[in-house]
C-alpha cells in the first residue's frame, strides 16, 4: 500500500486529540484508513443511552470520493438499512473534498436526532415511521435497548 | 578596519503568494510542496508526465514557474487549491464544478495559471496545437 496522505494523517491526529463529543473514531492498526467508530445516540432521540458502532472506510481516491460509513450495530432507523447502509446527502451526491471524517460523523449523529422519512433508504421503516410515528419510535427505542446498550 | 570579502554565497526562499490558508482545501498540505500525488515535480505526477513539453510554457508563463502542478491555483472566490487536487476534484461528476470550499462554480481568479490550467484540464491550448503540427499530424 502506498504511503498514508498527509491529509489522513492530519485528520486522525485531530481526531484523538480533539475528539468530537460523543463521537470516537479509532483508527485500525493494520490499516490506517480503516476506523473503528462509535457515536453515543443523541439526548432527547429515539436512540440516547444507546451506544452504535460504526466503521468507517477511506478509499484510494479519498478526498475525492466520499468516505465509506456503516452501522454495524443494529438500528432502526428510516434512513439506515438493514445493512447499516447510510442514506445521506454529503456521503453520495452533495460530498466536497472540503469535508472531512469529522464532518461526516457530526452529520450521521444528526441523522440519529432527526430521522428523515421522506427520503428513506429503508423503505418498510419510512412507511412505518409516516403511518405511526409514536410506534416506530417506540420499535427504534427498543432496538436501542437491544442491540446499541452494554449487557 | 578594513574587510575583504573572499567569497560569498547567496541563499533565497520563495512561497506562493496565495491570500488566505497556506494550504490547499483538499489536501491539506502547504502550496510549497507538491500535492500528494506528485513526489517531485514532473517526475511522479501523471498530468505533468504527460505535458512535460509543457514545461518551457509554464516557465515563460508563471514567474516561479516549477512545475504545473506546483501552482496553485486561486478561484475567484478566493479559495486555493494545488493546480492538481482542484482538477482531479473538477474531474469527478460528484463536483459538479462547484468550488470544495464555497459551492460556487470554480473559476480561476489569477489569468497567468489559466493558461495552466486550460492545458493542464486537456481543453486545445495554442501550444497543444502547435505540437501537433510540429509532429506532422495531419488533420
Ligand atoms: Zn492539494
Ligand atoms: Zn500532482
Ligand atoms: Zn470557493
Amino acid at each position: 500500500m502506498s504511503q498514508l496522505p498527509k491529509r489522513i494523517i492530519k485528520e486522525s491526529q485531530r481526531l484523538i486529540s480533539d475528539p468530537v463529543p460523543g463521537i470516537t473514531a479509532v483508527p485500525h492498526e493494520d490499516n490506517l484508513r480503516y476506523f473503528q467508530v462509535t457515536i453515543q445516540g443523541p439526548k432527547e432521540s429515539p436512540y440516547q443511552d444507546g451506544l452504535f458502532k460504526l466503521e468507517l472506510y477511506l478509499p484510494d481516491d479519498y478526498p475525492m470520493v466520499a468516505p465509506k460509513v456503516r452501522f454495524l450495530t443494529k438500528i432502526y432507523h428510516p434512513n439506515i438499512d438493514r445493512l447499516g447502509r447510510i442514506c445521506l446527502d454529503v456521503l453520495k451526491k452533495n460530498w466536497s473534498p472540503a469535508l472531512q471524517i469529522r464532518t461526516i460523523l457530526l452529520s450521521i449523529q444528526a441523522l440519529l436526532s432527526a430521522p428523515n422519512p421522506d427520503d428513506p433508504l429503508s423503505n418498510e421503516v419510512a412507511e412505518h415511521w409516516k403511518r405511526d410515528e409514536q410506534d416506530a419510535i417506540a420499535t427504534a427505542k427498543e432496538y436501542t435497548k437491544l442491540y446499541a446498550t452494554e449487557q | 578596519m578594513k574587510v575583504t570579502i573572499q567569497n560569498w554565497h547567496s541563499i533565497f526562499a520563495w512561497h506562493w503568494d496565495v491570500p488566505g490558508d497556506e494550504v490547499c482545501g483538499i489536501c491539506r498540505v502547504a502550496f510549497d510542496g507538491t500535492c500528494p500525488v506528485c513526489k517531485f515535480p514532473g517526475d511522479q505526477c501523471p498530468i505533468g508526465k504527460f505535458f512535460d513539453c509543457l514545461f518551457c510554457f509554464v516557465i515563460l508563463r508563471s514567474h516561479v514557474g516549477h512545475v504545473l502542478t506546483f501552482c496553485p491555483a486561486i478561484g475567484s472566490c478566493h479559495h486555493s487549491f494545488h493546480m492538481h487536487c482542484i482538477l482531479k476534484w473538477l474531474d469527478t461528476d460528484t463536483s459538479k464544478g462547484l468550488c470544495p470550499m464555497c459551492r460556487q462554480i470554480f473559476t480561476l481568479e489569477n489569468s497567468n495559471n489559466k493558461e495552466v490550467f486550460e492545458a493542464l484540464s486537456g481543453r486545445p491550448s495554442p501550444l497543444e496545437e502547435g505540437i501537433l503540427e510540429q509532429e506532422g499530424t495531419p488533420v
